[in-house]
């Protein structure tokens, strides 16, 4: 009997948290806006946006950022049938632009204009504007990213030569850009003047350490996208200083040895015709030595192991080891000219370190770094750097290359 | 006094020890770590500090297997008299509240900001409350059982987490080892012993062992595992996330899993493993630590039934928990009760240990005498 | 007179016999006079129930054909006419009628102030088939049946060994049974069968038509969603568990033999598992611990990851999840929990419909009112997998019952989740796991092997080892004798 009653007042509260209370934190997935993309531009009028102003939809701001959402799996009209005829998915996504000062600010605002509320969970790309990156600092611009408990460390962030805005309306029809960016960035196994994956926790690190960093750029024209070269952010303001281009990024990429795989093209020295080099494996080992009036050199030792891919010329016989040696020795000048070209450029243009010598200073000299890393630019500019590159040929592929019949 | 049936095994010792330990700071462990050492060899100083803990519960299993049958409730009486004693019981009831309550609020706060946005944190706290309230009333046999599912269950998912954090993982920056000395790994070593903290459960549960010869044996296996689970979390996530990186997150072991995703696996994002076997190992730490609280209540009140004051102290438990106003405050919380840790049980046994055996030694040298 | 004891005088006792068994209609009396003798006698049997011919053969003819000599007493009835092994003497009257309605054959003779109780039973019974509730590909095709005697037989054909002791004993206050105990005297914990014994005394109540009166009465948790007994109708795996040192329990009228002690590891075995080679099975036992984890939470988790937790699932997942959803009127939950008291109302209704129809309605069921639903809009096709998924894995539970405990619980880890999201899924497993760490059978922890930790009977828990690396008992059940053999 009491047992029974017992149950019977469990049941009662049950019901009771049930029905009174409920799911409190429940939201259908499907009953919200999942962004997967961001763009944040300096401030440019979206025309949407002016029109509801006229109409007297805006409040105070500084209208310092303008920010393109990207809301994945928008609801069509039709409802449940996302299949076209031939069976292939239509993605459908929306852009937003909402101007504002702060991040969070522009994202609830957004509820003003949309019925479904904004989740960050799965946040992709973040892609930003070079003048709002020259203007602000990347702390300042990522700090609501680092702070929301939805959006995670894994988000990609790229800079853009350009209103950032653009990536995002562009790529192929039915494909969602920020989806398209994500996947470019996994590309680096097949061409290597793409810089490893810059995601939040990365950035975050930079920052936090006032370390200079690389941001991949990517820009946008006539409605695609292309990754282009990177943007040199500066450590310790935090805001964008330059641009490398894609030769750049390819020297930078062969300087660090963070290649995964591309190749490398060059012209034959006497017959001037193409020569390509396809990478294996590449590593590179930096060498921090400080001499005893306290000046600062590198000795950088770059080796790579690959394959012969593409062969327009007759003077190189693939069975001819001397011929091969002589590849060899082009390659090896292609990549130490660019190497050379990049160092002058961070060293003499930029002023800054964003091939991480630094960190190989602190690594192997760290009392030396303690002392100089305040002003580390300004010793990275007169710092020495020595490159040796060393290019090995494993094998030529499928193609076989008979020697001449010798007398 | 004890019923055999509720004796346990060297092994399950080792695993509720283990238990105990893994806690709340799996998931602040890489940023408390840092926070004193400021170097990538934060790794060293939760290496380090795991011997000292090693230490610490050598001292606690020595000195309590020298009371077979007994709890630190009862032979505390024994060694520094009657009144101190009771003192010492009390302020070691307070300090499993504390831990309890203390793990529990951590859950809480993780788990409304994580899984359970706008769900009223009493209401998490109460359901774990009951859930955990409805383990302990079956005694330390059935607890000793649940632990021994949960352990295992936590160190292949952390094991299998840590290996996937290894794809972010940049050896650059864990390096120089040492590169400033050892002084700041010696500075970070307080601050990493307090992630150790539960080998003192040994006091109790020395008590409950079938062979308590084996007690030594126990707590160091029960330590070693926590080791083995610190020292690799602390250095991937360095090692991922970088020192300044680390030293920036509130939860930088969360983090460091919501830094990847891996594409091609049916999940893709693995924070909700790392969440799930945090609130598992919450519960455990939780529920023994109540249990040993009310267990020192029922021995305090002169052996009411345990199963009582189980349910008697989960209002005090609530309000402990509800103590602190904040994020701040609550981490302020752990900080003192690792403070107790250190002064309670860090030094503490070994001192008791030597008035036991001077004690002894004192006893028999006046038995014959008499 | 005595009410209860027999007088010898004939006329009196069948004036007895006739008036208590008046209105028992099925009853035959059939007097005779015995051969030599100039003695009367009567048999009294029911019709149908005993055995016709053999009354006929052996106790009519021998009564009329033989040379009887005076003087006739009991003794010498006993002793030298009645041919006949199952025999009870019953001096007093109580009881008697209750063994003839039961099928015995009650015989009185002048002179004599007693009656005579020949077991004639000859209940229709079936012979014995394969077990349908739990069919192998491997192994014997014999089940048990209703008869007691033939279910002990069974036992005894098992191979000749001579610890298996069969104890009988009687339950029911009104409808008696023949209850059997069954273990090996020499490696079963006499612990244990005192216990059992101990229990089996407790049972109070009229009548236990089937063992699973006797499994809740003896059980250690009433409140319990797990059973605390397994069910078989298989005799290898009863002779199995006796070999192991457990005690199987026997009731008369039932196929269903209970085998205690129980843990959870064994609800998840089949006797075919140590039939078939080992590589095969350990996979076969991994994927059924696996399914029956899919099949409690599967739902739930669903639930926790649409409503709750989105950002836990792969983006690629959660936009496909969103473009199925859209449009579905209810949230994921009340959507779940519909779709699963669907499919078991589904699965009740085809098993109480004629065998021919079952399988039709599963698919008509299934598959058209599915399929009518997604296209309605009325669920999303994610859910119907989720559904579908929960059915089949759960299928894999070889024990039936243990199968509807955990069907079960997966509407509360539903609620759970409907709550809580992904925590309440933990809080919930939390919960289970606690009731289990505290559930034992028979003393014996449910979760044992796995937990307490015993590394040598590990070997047959989640994987099972090549049968010559077993050759220990389980020691848990702390067997008398701890080895199986070199």
């Amino acid at each position: 009997m009491r047992r029974a009653s017992l149950l019977l007042r469990a049941a009662i509260a049950l019901l009771g948290v049930l029905s009174s209370a409920g799911c409190w934190s429940s939201g259908e997935i499907e009953t919200q806006s999942v962004y997967i993309g961001m763009a944040m531009d300096k401030s440019k009028s979206d025309e949407t946006e002016a029109a509801l102003d006229r109409k007297g939809g805006s409040y105070p701001k500084r209208d310092a950022i303008a920010s393109t959402i990207q809301i994945v799996a928008v609801q069509t009209a039709t409802g449940a049938s996302p299949k076209q005829a031939g069976g292939e998915k239509k993605q459908s996504f929306r852009n937003l632009t909402l101007t504002g000062d702060s991040v969070l600010e522009i994202l609830r605002e957004a509820s003003l204009r949309l019925d479904r509320p904004l989740i960050g969970h799965h946040l992709k790309v973040i892609v930003i504007g070079d003048r709002l990156a020259r203007d602000a600092s990347m702390g300042q611009l990522l700090d609501f990213f680092l702070t929301d408990n939805d959006i995670r460390m894994s988000s990609l962030v790229f800079v853009s030569n350009g209103h950032a805005s653009e990536v995002m309306e562009s790529g192929v029809k039915e494909e969602v850009p920020a989806f398209h960016l994500w996947g470019l960035a996994k590309n680096r196994y097949r061409n290597i003047k793409i810089l490893p994956s810059r995601s939040l926790a990365t950035v975050n690190g930079f920052v936090q350490a006032g370390d200079n960093f690389l941001l991949q750029n990517v820009i946008a024209a006539k409605g695609e996208m292309k990754l282009a070269g990177a943007g040199v952010f500066d450590g310790r303001s935090g805001k964008l200083r330059g641009f490398l281009n894609e030769e750049e990024v390819q020297s930078w990429v062969w300087l660090t040895g963070r290649g995964e795989g591309g190749v490398l093209k060059i012209d034959d020295e006497r017959t001037r015709q193409v020569l390509a080099y396809e990478i294996e494996t590449m590593s590179s080992r930096t060498k921090a030595s400080v001499s005893k009036d306290g000046d600062i050199s590198f000795d950088v030792r770059v080796e790579s192991r690959g394959r012969l891919a593409e062969n327009w010329t007759s003077s190189i016989r693939q069975s001819d080891s001397a011929s091969i040696k002589k590849a060899e020795r082009m390659f090896e000048e292609a990549v130490s000219n660019g190497i050379g070209s990049l160092l002058r450029k961070l060293q003499r243009d930029y002023g800054i370190d964003a091939a991480e010598f630094g960190n190989q200073l602190r690594i192997q000299h760290p009392k030396t770094w303690n002392k100089v890393k305040n002003d580390w630019n300004d010793r990275f500019r007169q710092a020495s750097i020595r490159c040796r590159v060393q290019i090995t040929i494993a094998d030529s592929g499928a193609k076989a290359d008979p020697a001449p019949n010798a007398p | 006094m004890i019923q055999p049936e509720e004796r346990i095994r060297a092994a399950q010792a080792a695993v509720i020890v283990s238990n105990l330990i893994l806690g709340a700071g799996i998931l602040t462990l890489p940023r408390s770590a840092l926070e004193n050492t400021h170097t990538p060899d934060a790794w060293i100083a939760v290496l380090l500090a795991g011997a000292l803990a090693l230490l610490g519960g050598c001292g606690i299993a020595l000195l309590s297997r020298r009371y077979p049958g007994q709890t630190v409730y009862e032979f505390a009486g024994r060694i520094v008299g009657r009144a101190p004693g009771f003192v010492l019981s009390v302020l070691i009831v307070a300090y499993f509240l504390a831990t309890a309550a203390f793990q529990v609020r951590s859950m809480s706060e993780v788990s409304s900001f994580f899984l359970l946005e706008g769900t009223p944190t009493w209401v998490i706290t109460a359901i774990f409350l009951w859930v955990g309230l409805y383990l302990t009333v079956g005694g330390i046999g059935p607890i000793a059982r649940l632990f021994e599912i949960i352990l295992p269950a936590t160190v292949a998912f952390l094991a299998l987490l840590s290996v996937l954090s290894l794809r972010i993982f940049e050896p650059d920056r864990i390096r120089p080892v040492l590169g400033e000395g050892i002084a700041p790994v010696l500075r970070g070593l307080k601050a990493t012993s307090l992630a150790y903290s539960g080998s003192e459960i040994m006091l109790i549960l020395t008590a409950y062992m079938r062979s308590p010869k084996q007690a030594v044996k126990a707590v160091a296996a029960g330590i070693l595992v926590p080791i083995a689970i610190y020292v690799p979390i602390v250095f991937i996530a360095v090692g991922a996330l970088s020192v300044e990186g680390t030293l920036s997150r509130t939860w930088p072991t969360i983090d460091l899993i919501r830094s990847f995703e891996i594409g091609g696996l049916i999940f893709e994002r693995f924070e909700s493993l790392l969440l799930i076997t945090w609130i598992l190992q919450i519960f455990s730490s939780f529920t023994i630590a109540y249990y040993a609280a009310s267990l020192g209540v029922s021995r305090l009140l002169g052996g009411r039934s345990a199963r009582l004051c189980l349910y008697a102290l989960l209002p005090v438990v609530y309000l402990l928990i509800r103590a602190p106003r904040n994020i701040r405050d609550v981490f302020g919380f752990g900080d003192v009760i690792g403070e107790c840790y250190i002064w309670m049980f860090g030094a503490l046994p070994w001192a008791l240990l030597i008035l036991s055996v001077c004690k002894e030694k004192w006893n028999a040298k006046g038995q014959p005498s008499s | 007179m005595k009410a209860d004891s027999w007088s010898g005088d004939f006329d009196l006792d069948i004036g007895r016999f006739r008036e208590q068994t008046a209105i028992h209609s099925d009853l035959r009396l059939r007097e005779l006079e015995l051969g030599g003798a100039p003695l009367r006698a009567a048999l009294l049997f029911v019709e149908g129930l005993s055995d016709k011919e053999f009354i006929d053969r052996h106790l009519i003819r021998m009564l009329m054909k033989g040379r009887f000599e005076p003087p006739v007493t009991a003794e010498y009835v006993k002793n030298r006419i009645l041919s006949v092994g199952a025999l009870t003497e019953r001096l007093s009257a109580s009881g008697w009628l209750a063994k003839t309605l039961s099928g015995h054959t009650a015989l009185l003779i002048e002179g004599i102030p007693e009656i005579f109780l020949i077991d004639t039973v000859h209940a229709g019974k079936r012979a014995p088939q394969e077990p349908e509730s739990e069919g192998l590909v491997r192994g014997p095709r014999i089940g048990f049946n209703e008869s007691l005697s033939d279910n002990t037989a069974m036992l005894r054909m098992s191979g000749e060994n001579e610890s298996l002791v069969i104890s009988k004993r009687t339950v029911g206050r009104r409808v008696k049974r023949e209850l059997a105990v069954a273990y090996m005297s020499d490696i079963v914990d006499p612990e244990l069968l005192r216990e059992v014994h101990r229990r089996l005394d407790r049972i109070d109540l009229d009548d236990l038509p089937e063992s699973g009166y006797v499994e809740q009465l003896i059980e250690d948790n009433r409140l319990s969603p797990f059973q605390q007994a397994q069910n078989t109708e298989r005799p290898d795996r009863v002779v199995a568990a006796l070999l192991e040192g457990r005690v199987a329990l026997l009731l008369d009228g039932t196929p269903f033999a209970l085998i205690v002690p129980v843990t959870l590891s064994m609800l998840l075995q089949s006797p075919e598992d140590y039939y078939e080679r080992w590589l095969p099975v350990s996979f076969i036992r991994i994927l059924r611990f696996v399914s029956v984890a899919v099949s409690m939470l599967l739902p739930s988790i669903y639930i926790a990851f649409i409503s709750f937790n989105p950002g836990l699932i792969p983006t690629k997942l959660a936009v496909t999840i969103i473009e199925t959803r859209t449009g579905v009127p209810f949230p994921a939950y009340i959507e779940a929990v519909f779709m699963e008291i669907a499919i078991e109302v589904l699965r009740e209704a085809g098993l109480r419909l004629p065998k021919p129809i079952g399988p039709a309605m599963g698919i008509v069921g299934g598959l058209i009112i599915g399929e009518a639903a997604v296209q309605a809009g009325f669920i999303s096709p994610i859910l119907v997998i989720v559904v579908a998924a929960t059915a089949i894995t759960s299928f894999t539970i070889p024990s039936y019952s243990a199968g509807i405990t955990f069907r079960y619980l997966r509407f509360f880890a539903m609620l759970a989740a409907a709550l809580f999201g992904l925590f309440g899924v933990v809080m919930f497993l939390l919960l289970i796991g606690s009731h289990l760490v505290k559930l034992k059978s028979f003393g014996v922890p449910y979760l044992s092997p796995a937990v307490p930790y015993r590394l040598s009977d590990w070997k047959d828990l989640l994987v099972r080892l090549p049968t010559a690396a077993m050759k220990k008992r389980p020691r848990i059940l702390n067997p008398k004798d701890p080895t199986r053999g070199g």
